[in-house]
């Protein structure tokens, strides 16, 4: 019984700051959203307004088609999964899953049989009778997702549910959520301020700034050609350079940059005059090496190494470009072994850059 | 040296105890002296004035009238300063801090006054004096010991639980009565036992509003009337008993809940 769920042209204003400033956002019937964002940016919000907790003061929220915005929490089709994961101390595991059921009547026998199956659902078999205060964090977490699930909701919600987690464990959850949300094929709303999570788990993220969405699709069209500025470097590291595009003079069209004249990344539509000319560092490589593929173009730029580091899979290096240019972050191969001073040759491939639209910062 | 003040430190110990509890071993320890009046010395050892007190058919009439008023204005007053608390923690109202103030304040108001001021309440309003006023009466005294009590253990935390439970469908009575009041029960039992040894053995207000139905300490208060005797003592002693058994259990329920 699972919906999509929409928002439409929702505010909520806390004083004179917008919290939300007319969002619009669909997501479709069992889709994984995550929505991404650093604190203060509304995604926290968002997702209490989807709960029900809090009314926005424009807009419409709707589930499956049906305009929910007036209802409570009470008798929304969601449910939640808290960040402090809210767990009733005073009672065993089983009727803390079964808390939403025994809410629509059931009968005890019947929701602690149900209670025992989400439990085994989320790896937590035969621990029907232990009590919250005698679990780790991580099972406390699948204890708060199996009672979430347990009323088989419409939509489900995740505020930050694994903040609280260390790293393993913390990747281990995201691939058993993802998991289990394709099982049951329920929507998902998640949120969260990690952008490898996001990515490591949403069909569609949707990144926040300032009450406003930057930008929203499947992660890996966010990640490679975001839609702003904010939500280009937010996703990950990224060269920006401002760019102002040259008249055509055959050989398809270019951007005058820091780096000097370069050649525009293929995009459809008319480019923009002024524009950022985003790259990211791992699309910046070696010119010895090999470029993959047949067909491409490769944009050369002289530079000299300034600082470099080890990260495990690559070198990050920052370069000063030649003969002029802001400094470039590169991630050069492991077996690179880059000094300071080192002159080097670094390539990419026009068509791996993206034009971002100017802002005003 | 070090010697000397444990010593001095010691002994000053004892005679701060001795102070404070020399008056009740007295009554305890006379209440089983063999002799018609509680005086020294001591004249070991009889239960007949236990017999006496509980075969005494006004005595134990007062008894029983102690607990009935005890165990209900308790319970009223737990309610009342619970749904108090509640509200005032979980909504946000203009001079919510006045409403604290004004609920704790009847704390430092003397017995004598309170009781006054319900006895001409009750006068003016064509009430009869009985066990029930003063059962209202001790509700008056202990719903603001309540409300202290619980509004103290009711933190943010609650308020997640609260809002989980609601997400999952419960309505705000189910919230009450399954998620908060079970949760605060180990503040809300030490509320009532503290109220019920309050009530138990309070002697003004219930002199005020009580009239052929008395409570225990009243009856006691007329026993004196007709002069020293163990008799009073054994009666003494027994409200005595029954406050310390209650102190006992309220705080071995309280504390081991709360070590878990």
């Amino acid at each position: 019984m699972s919906r999509g769920l929409a928002v439409e042209n929702v505010t909520k204003r806390y004083g004179t700051a917008a919290a939300l400033d007319a969002v619009s956002l669909t997501v479709a019937d069992g889709a994984y959203a995550v929505i991404l964002g650093p604190s203060g940016s509304g995604k926290s919000t968002l997702l209490g307004m989807l709960g029900g907790f809090i009314d926005p003061d424009q807009g419409r929220v709707l589930i499956g088609g049906e305009d929910v915005t007036a209802l409570g929490p009470v008798q929304r089709p969601t449910t939640t999964v808290f960040q402090d994961y809210a767990l009733f101390p005073h009672l065993d595991l089983a009727d803390n899953v079964a808390f939403g059921l025994r809410m629509r009547g059931w009968k005890r026998a019947a929701r602690r049989g149900r209670a025992a199956e989400m439990l085994s659902l989320v790896g937590l078999e035969g621990a029907a009778e232990r009590r919250p205060h005698a679990l780790s964090g991580g099972q406390r977490q699948r204890v708060a997702l199996a009672r979430a699930l347990a009323v088989e909701p419409a939509v489900l919600l995740l505020d930050e549910p694994l903040g609280a987690l260390d790293l393993a464990l913390r990747r281990a959850m995201q691939r058993e959520l993802k998991a289990i949300q394709r099982r049951l094929g329920t929507t998902f709303v998640h949120v969260t301020h990690d952008q490898e999570e996001a990515m490591a788990i949403a069909d569609m993220v949707v990144v926040m700034e300032a009450g406003r969405i930057a930008d929203a699709g499947p992660p890996e069209r966010v990640y490679l050609r975001p839609a702003t500025r904010f939500a280009a470097s937010f996703m990950g590291e990224i060269n920006l350079l401002p760019a102002r595009a040259l008249p055509e003079r055959g050989g398809g069209p270019m951007f005058e940059t820091a780096l000097g004249p370069l050649p525009s990344p293929a995009a459809g539509g008319a480019l923009p005059v002024r524009a950022l000319l985003g790259i990211r560092p791992e699309h910046l490589g070696l010119a010895l090496e090999e470029m993959p593929g047949p067909a491409r173009r490769v944009t050369t730029v002289p530079a000299t190494v300034r600082e470099s580091a080890f990260f495990g899979t690559h070198h990050r290096v920052v370069v000063d470009p030649q003969p002029a240019g802001p400094p470039l972050i590169a991630h050069l191969p492991q077996r690179a072994d880059p000094r300071p001073g080192d002159r080097l040759m670094l390539a990419f491939d026009p068509d791996d850059a993206v034009i971002l639209p100017e802002e005003e910062t | 040296m070090r010697a000397i003040t444990g010593l001095a430190a010691a002994g000053y110990a004892l005679l701060l105890y001795a102070f404070i509890y020399l008056p009740v071993v007295v009554l305890v320890l006379f209440s089983f002296h063999d002799g018609r009046l509680p005086i020294p010395p001591f004249r070991p050892a009889t239960l007949k004035w236990y017999a006496e007190v509980l075969g005494d058919d006004d005595v134990t009439e007062a008894l029983v009238n102690s607990f009935a008023v005890a165990a209900l204005s308790s319970a009223v007053a737990c309610l009342l300063g619970f749904l108090a608390a509640w509200g005032l923690a979980r909504v946000a109202l203009p001079g919510a801090g006045a409403m604290r103030t004004l609920l704790m304040a009847p704390l430092t108001v003397s017995y004598l006054i309170i009781g006054l001021g319900l006895l001409i309440s009750f006068n003016l309003t064509g009430i009869d004096r009985s066990l029930l006023t003063t059962g209202i009466g001790h509700a008056v005294i202990n719903t603001p010991l309540c409300f202290a009590i619980c509004s103290a253990s009711m933190g943010a935390q609650h308020t997640g639980l609260e809002r989980a439970a609601r997400d999952l469908g419960a309505s705000e009575l189910k919230v009450l009565a399954l998620v908060t009041a079970p949760v605060l029960w180990p503040a809300i039992l030490a509320a009532f036992a503290l109220s019920l040894t309050f009530s138990w053995d309070e002697f003004v207000i219930a002199f005020l509003l009580t009239r052929f139905d008395v409570t225990l300490p009243v009856e006691i208060w007329s026993l004196l009337r007709s002069g020293l005797s163990p008799k009073t003592n054994a009666a003494g002693s027994l409200v005595f008993l029954v406050s310390v058994v209650v102190v006992l259990l309220a705080e071995l329920l309280f504390f081991r809940r709360r070590a878990s």
